[in-house]
């Protein structure tokens, strides 16, 4: 008990000053997280990269229509939706919501 | 201005680094997760950093806070500190063919050139840090045999 005293009392006091100083600003300056709903985004293998495909239909048809994509029949990931947008070809989607296939744009 | 107080300000800059780092690590963990997964590492190796980091950092920071562990805190400050910048110059050589985010609170949205700058700048802080604390060892030691001189 003693040495947590001494301990405590000889802590470096402009070090635990700058460290309230950092957590009081980087509390201060960081945004909410707004209540967004997530988006579907498919995945660009050959790019490595998720592609935004919110509000477009899948169309896995011989004669698909512009504007669709598809998930053709294959173990990789195809598509996924996303509470906050993907920073990376390897980021991970919203649990429980992927989708299996070859994604690719029609 | 007082060695001590000197070293003080040093050891407080790169405590308050290092809790920023872990702070922004941690509180938006699923985003450090990806992030970390965007590195060049294997995905098991990326999952253990991705907590293992932030804790070397907490632990450094709270070494750093006390003056009885605030000399080994300070080198391994600089081990981590040169350990860091080491893999950002390896990034920057394009060694790895890709080169993966600059993530890390502000830091993400800094460039590698300009965050190697910063973590030099860390690095040198605490090779002086070091130098004061070992010149006042040595100071202490000196004084210790002029003592034993006299006696």
């Amino acid at each position: 008990m003693n040495k947590l005293n001494i301990a405590l009392k000889s802590v470096n006091k402009i070090g635990l000053f700058a460290i309230a100083l950092v957590a009081f600003a980087a509390m201060a300056f960081t945004p909410a997280k707004s209540n967004s709903v997530a988006q579907k985004y498919g995945y660009d293998q050959a790019n490595n990269q998720w592609v935004l495909i919110e509000g477009k239909t899948m169309d896995n048809s011989g004669n698909p229509a512009p504007g669709t994509y598809r998930c053709d029949a294959s173990s990789e990931t195809c598509s996924g939706l996303f509470s906050t947008p993907p920073t990376s070809g390897s980021s991970i989607p919203d649990s429980g919501t992927t989708l299996d296939g070859d994604f690719s744009l029609n | 201005m007082k060695k001590e107080t000197i070293l003080a300000i040093i050891t407080a800059i790169i405590a308050a680094l290092f809790f920023y780092a872990a702070y922004s690590k941690l509180m938006d963990y699923d985003k450090s997760r990806d992030q970390m997964n965007n590195q060049i590492f294997p995905s098991l190796i990326s999952s253990i950093l991705t907590w293992l980091i932030p804790t070397i950092e907490i632990i450094l920071m709270l070494g750093l806070l006390f003056p009885f562990t605030r000399i080994k805190a300070l080198w391994a400050s600089l081990a981590l500190l040169i350990l860091f910048s080491s893999y950002i110059g390896l990034i920057m050589t394009g060694i790895f063919g890709r080169i993966p985010c600059s993530c890390g609170g502000i830091l993400e949205n800094m460039s590698y050139g300009k965050h190697l700058i910063f973590n030099l700048f860390f690095i040198l802080i605490a090779i002086v840090g070091l130098g004061i604390e070992n010149n006042k060892w040595l100071n202490l030691l000196n004084r210790k045999e002029r003592a034993n001189q006299f006696r």
